[in-house]
C-alpha cells in the first residue's frame, strides 16, 4: 500500500506542476504592419524624392484566410501603407489597380502579421493585360450521392467587360505540377515561363478570330457532358442547355449532338475533361502560342494565360498555380460530393455586372450551395 | 421482518423505481437533505456535517467522519424536456445511472472507500454542438450543421484511502477514473471519447478536541477526443464549424479529430470548529484553482487550435448555531461563499490573447430549522442571495459585455417521523435568475418540488426514495419558454454486509 501511495503522490504532483502557462500581454485585433508599394511595370509615375514608382493613395486589401475577413487600407502620399487593428493571422495582401480597360498593375504578398511590426515590408507591382474573359464558376465536387457520380462538372466563362470578346482558339487546361517544383509555373528550356498542363481542350477557330463571340457580361457554360445529369442522379443538375461541351475523340466520351465541342488537343490524353473534386487548378489561354511540348510534358506560355483558378477544399494541399496567375485559393471548405460550386463574387455592389478579378481567388471567389450554370448566384465567402 | 420480506420489499421498490424511470435534478448522495428542499445549512445529518469531509471533501478526514462500515446502492432516473435552454444546450435529456459505494474501516487507523458507477445520459435535440461541454469552458469549440441526440454512457471507478501514522495527524488519498463515450445519432455522427482522471492528496491535523485543520491538493486531467469521419453511405466529408469564441468560426470539410486536453488543480486549506456542547459549528475554507485546456486538431498531423486557462480563488464560511438560550430545538445557519475567477484564451502559436473573462460572486445564505420533537416534525427554511458580476472581452470577435446576474433562492423543507422506521419528507425550492439585459441570458424562475421517504429495516438496511419535479419558466418573454424536469432515486444503505 505504501508503494501505491508513493506512486500516486508522484503522479498527482506531476499534474500539479504541468498545468500552467504564462498569460501573453498583447490582445488580438491590434496588429500593425507597414508596407511600401512599388510599381515595377514602369506604368506609374516616378517619385522625384525616391526615384521609385510609388503606388500613392491606392487601395491595398488584406485577406485573412484563417477567418475569411478582409481589411482595406490606403497608401499615403509617399506610397506607404500603415495597417492597424488587424487580427493576428496569415494574410494575403493584394493590390489590383486598373490603369485602363486593357491593363492593370497588380501584386500580392503572403505574410504572418501579429503584434506591432515596425520594419517596412515591400509589395512590388507588376503589369498585366486585363482579361475580359474570365473563369466565373467551377463545379467539380459532384452531386450528393453514394455512387461516386461526378460527371456533371462544368466550367463557366464570363465576359467581364462591356465589349464583345471572342473565344476562337482559346484553350481550357487542367494544370499539373511535378513533385520537385514549387508550383506548376516553370521556366522551360527556351527560357520562357510556362504553366504545366495535363489536359488542353481548345475552342474551334483560330486565336484572334471572330467566329465565336461572347457578348458583354454574358455567361458561357462548358459542360463535361451537356446532358441532364438528373436522369443519372436525382440530386445532380441539368446541363443540357450548356453552350459548349468538352469532348475527347480518344475516349469513350459522349458527344451530344447540336452542342459544339471544346476538343482535346493532346495526343496523350485519353479521358474526358475530368478535374479534381476538391483540389485542382484550371486556366484559360488565348491559344496564341498553342501548347509547347517537351517530351511528354505539355505547357502553356504564361503570357497567353487569360485567367486561372486554383481551388482546394483545404489550403494545406499543394498548389499548382502561384501569384503570377492566382495568388489565392477558391473552393475552401467544399467537400467532395456536396453539390457545391465556387463562383466569383461581386465586390462592388454598385456595379453588379462587374465580377471580382484581382488575380486572387481567395478574394474573388465564394461558395454556392448549388451550382448556377449560365447565371450568377449568391456565393458566400 | 424476515429476510424474505425484506427481499420482496426491495424488489417492489426497485420495480416502482424503474416504472417511474423518467426523471430529475443532479444525483446527490445526501438524499435526505435533497428531499427537504436541499436545506444544507440548517439540517443536521450524518452526511451533512460542517466538517472537513462533508464540506471540504478532504479524504484525510474520512476516518473520523465515517466510523462504521456500510454499502450504498443508488438507482437514478432523470429526464427533462423544454424550450428554455441556451442555444447549444439539449432540448431534453434522459439519464439513468446505477451507483455502488462501499466503505470499510480496515483497522482503527485506516479506512477505504470504493465507488463504481455506470450511466447512460441521452442529450436530446442538441443544436449543432458536438462536444461534451460548450458553456463554462474555453472558447474553442466545434459544431456541425445538424440538430440531433447525443448518447453519452460510461463507467466510473473511484477509491478513497485514509490513514493515520501519527496521533492526531491523518493523511488522505483519492483517485477517480471515468471513461465516457458519446455518439450523435445522425450524420455527421461524431464520436466523442472522454477520459476523466482526478485525485487528491490531503492531510488533517487535530489541534484539540474542537478544532481540525486540513489542506488538500486536487489535480485532474480530462481528455476529450471528437472524431469526425466521412459518411460511409455517401462518401461525403463532414462539414464542421470550428469556433474561436461565439462570433468567429471557420468551416472545415475534412474528416479530422479534435483533441481537448484539460489539466488543472485546486489547492486549499480548511478548518472546522465544534464547540464542546456541539451547539456551535463553524467551517471555513479557502482555495486557489487553476486549469488549462489545450485544443488540437488532426488525425495524422496534429495542429494546435488554441489554449485556454482559468484561475481563481474560492472562499467559504459556514456556521450553525443551536440557540440553546431560546430553545434547544432551534438551529440557525449562515453561509458566505466567495468566488473570483479569471480566464483567457490565446492564439495557438502566437503570444496573442483572443479573449478574457472575469467572474466574481458572493453568495450569502441564512435560515433556521425547528424540531418539534414531541410530534416528530422537523421544519426548515433558507434564503440565499447571490451577487454575481461577469465580463467578457472577445478581442478576436470584436465583442464584449459586462453585467451582473443576481440570483435568489428560497428553500423550504420538512420531515415527519411516522414511527421509528419510517420518515416522510417534502421540499420546495424557488430559484430566480435575473441577469442584466445586456448579458443576453434568460431571466427565469425555477420551482422545484421534492418528496422523499426513508424506511429503516431492523437497523441494518435503510431504504430511501426520492422524487423531484421541477419547472423553469422564462420571464418577460413572448411566447413563454419552459423546461420541465423530473427525477426518481432509489437508495439503499446497508450498515452490515
Amino acid at each position: 500500500m505504501k508503494k501505491i501511495i508513493i506512486w500516486l503522490t508522484v503522479f498527482l504532483i506531476t499534474f500539479f506542476i504541468m498545468s500552467c502557462e504564462d498569460k501573453p500581454n498583447d490582445v488580438d485585433r491590434t496588429a500593425k504592419a507597414k508596407f511600401i508599394v512599388i510599381d515595377t511595370s514602369g506604368t506609374l509615375d516616378i517619385d522625384q524624392k525616391t526615384n521609385l514608382r510609388l503606388f500613392k493613395n491606392g487601395t491595398v486589401t488584406f485577406f485573412s484566410r484563417d477567418y475569411g475577413e478582409s481589411f482595406k487600407f490606403k497608401t499615403d502620399e509617399n506610397g506607404i501603407l500603415y495597417a492597424d487593428g488587424l487580427l493576428a493571422s496569415h494574410y494575403t495582401i493584394s493590390v489590383n489597380h486598373q490603369i485602363s480597360e486593357a491593363f492593370s498593375v497588380f501584386g500580392s504578398k503572403e505574410k504572418d502579421i501579429y503584434g506591432s511590426q515596425n520594419e517596412v515590408d515591400t509589395i512590388y507591382l507588376r503589369g498585366m493585360p486585363s482579361s475580359a474573359v474570365i473563369i466565373n464558376e467551377i463545379y467539380a465536387a459532384g452531386p450528393v450521392n453514394n455512387v461516386y457520380y461526378m460527371f456533371d462538372l462544368f466550367v463557366e466563362l464570363y465576359n467581364n467587360s462591356d465589349e464583345v470578346q471572342y473565344l476562337d482558339g482559346n484553350i481550357i487546361c487542367r494544370c499539373s505540377k511535378k513533385d520537385n517544383e514549387p508550383s506548376g509555373i516553370i521556366t522551360a528550356s527556351d527560357g520562357n515561363t510556362y504553366v504545366r498542363v495535363i489536359y488542353a481542350f481548345q475552342f474551334p477557330g483560330t486565336p484572334g478570330g471572330k467566329q465565336y463571340p461572347i457578348q458583354p457580361y454574358e455567361f458561357v457554360v462548358v459542360a463535361g457532358d451537356a446532358v441532364d445529369h438528373r436522369q443519372a442522379v436525382s440530386t445532380s443538375i441539368d446541363l443540357s442547355n450548356a453552350q459548349w461541351e468538352f469532348y475527347n475523340k480518344q475516349s469513350t466520351d459522349i458527344d451530344v449532338p447540336n452542342v459544339p465541342n471544346v476538343e482535346n488537343i493532346l495526343s496523350k490524353t485519353t479521358t474526358d475533361f475530368l478535374i479534381g473534386l476538391t483540389n485542382d487548378a484550371v486556366i484559360i489561354s488565348s491559344g496564341k502560342k498553342g501548347v509547347r511540348m517537351e517530351g511528354t510534358d505539355a505547357m502553356i506560355d504564361l503570357s497567353t494565360v487569360l485567367d486561372g483558378v486554383q481551388y482546394m477544399s483545404n489550403p494545406i494541399f499543394t498548389r499548382k498555380l502561384d501569384g503570377r496567375v492566382d495568388a489565392g485559393t477558391a473552393g475552401i471548405g467544399i467537400p467532395s460530393y456536396s453539390g457545391k460550386s465556387m463562383e466569383r463574387v461581386v465586390l462592388d455592389k454598385s456595379n453588379p455586372k462587374k465580377h471580382s478579378d484581382t488575380n486572387n481567388s481567395t478574394v474573388d471567389f465564394g461558395v454556392n450551395d448549388k451550382p448556377t450554370p449560365g447565371y450568377q448566384g449568391n456565393p458566400i465567402q | 421482518m424476515c429476510y424474505t420480506d425484506i427481499k420482496n420489499f426491495l424488489k417492489v421498490i426497485i420495480i416502482i423505481c424503474f416504472l417511474i424511470i423518467n426523471n430529475s435534478s443532479l444525483f446527490s448522495q445526501i438524499n435526505r437533505i435533497e428531499s427537504m428542499g436541499n436545506l444544507f445549512l440548517v439540517i443536521e445529518d450524518e452526511d451533512n456535517n460542517l466538517n472537513l469531509y462533508d464540506r471540504g471533501g478532504n479524504s484525510a478526514f474520512l476516518l473520523i467522519d465515517e466510523p462504521k462500515d456500510w454499502l450504498k446502492i443508488n438507482l437514478l432516473s432523470n429526464s427533462g424536456n423544454g424550450s428554455l435552454h441556451k442555444t447549444y444546450e439539449p432540448a431534453g435529456k434522459n439519464n439513468y445511472s446505477i451507483h455502488f459505494e462501499a466503505l470499510k474501516n480496515i483497522d482503527e487507523n485506516q479506512t477505504f472507500k470504493g465507488i463504481i458507477d455506470y450511466y447512460d445520459y441521452k442529450r436530446k435535440d442538441v443544436y449543432r454542438a458536438i462536444q461534451t461541454n460548450i458553456y463554462g469552458s474555453g472558447p474553442f469549440f466545434i459544431a456541425d450543421s445538424t440538430t440531433g441526440t447525443i448518447d453519452f454512457y460510461g463507467p466510473k471507478i473511484a477509491f478513497e484511502y485514509n490513514i493515520s501514522f501519527i496521533k492526531d495527524l491523518y493523511l488522505g488519498l483519492n483517485f477517480s477514473y471515468g471513461g465516457e463515450k458519446g455518439i450523435k445519432k445522425i450524420y455527421s455522427k461524431p464520436e466523442i471519447t472522454n477520459r476523466y482522471i482526478s485525485g487528491q492528496i490531503s492531510m488533517v491535523y487535530q489541534l484539540n478536541e474542537n478544532i481540525f485543520i486540513g489542506a488538500k491538493l486536487d489535480p485532474f486531467y480530462n481528455y476529450e477526443k471528437i472524431e469526425l469521419v466521412k459518411d460511409p453511405d455517401s462518401g461525403t466529408d463532414p462539414i464542421t464549424f470550428k469556433y474561436r469564441g461565439f462570433k468567429i468560426f471557420r468551416k472545415s470539410s475534412d474528416d479530422y479529430t479534435r483533441h481537448n486536453r484539460n489539466k488543472g488543480f485546486d489547492v486549499g486549506a480548511q478548518s472546522s470548529y465544534k464547540s464542546q456542547d456541539k451547539s456551535l459549528q463553524i467551517f471555513i475554507s479557502g482555495s486557489y484553482f487553476r486549469q488549462g485546456i489545450e485544443y488540437q486538431d488532426g488525425t495524422r498531423d496534429i495542429d494546435k487550435e488554441g489554449y485556454w486557462q482559468e484561475e481563481g480563488y474560492k472562499g467559504t464560511l459556514e456556521t450553525r448555531y443551536r440557540l440553546d438560550f431560546l430553545d434547544k430545538n432551534l438551529l440557525f445557519g449562515l453561509g458566505l461563499y466567495y468566488r473570483n475567477f479569471e480566464s483567457w484564451s490565446k492564439h495557438p502559436q502566437l503570444p496573442i490573447i483572443f479573449s478574457e473573462n472575469k467572474y466574481n460572486s458572493l453568495e450569502i445564505g441564512t435560515g433556521f430549522s425547528y424540531n418539534f420533537t414531541d410530534i416528530g416534525l422537523l421544519l426548515g427554511i433558507e434564503y440565499h442571495k447571490t451577487i454575481c458580476d461577469s465580463s467578457l472581452n472577445d478581442y478576436l470577435g470584436n465583442y464584449n459585455f459586462g453585467g451582473s446576474h443576481p440570483k435568489d433562492v428560497i428553500r423550504i423543507g420538512t420531515e415527519y417521523k411516522v414511527n421509528n422506521n419510517l420518515w416522510l419528507r417534502l421540499g420546495y425550492i424557488r430559484f430566480s435568475n435575473n441577469p442584466d439585459n445586456q448579458l443576453n441570458e434568460f431571466k427565469f424562475n425555477h420551482n422545484l418540488y421534492s418528496f422523499g421517504a426513508s424506511y429503516l429495516i431492523e437497523n441494518y438496511v435503510k431504504i430511501d426514495f426520492l422524487l423531484n419535479y421541477g419547472k423553469k419558466e422564462s420571464k418577460n418573454l413572448t411566447p413563454d419558454l419552459t423546461y420541465k424536469e423530473t427525477s426518481a432515486l432509489l437508495f439503499a444503505k446497508f450498515f452490515v454486509f
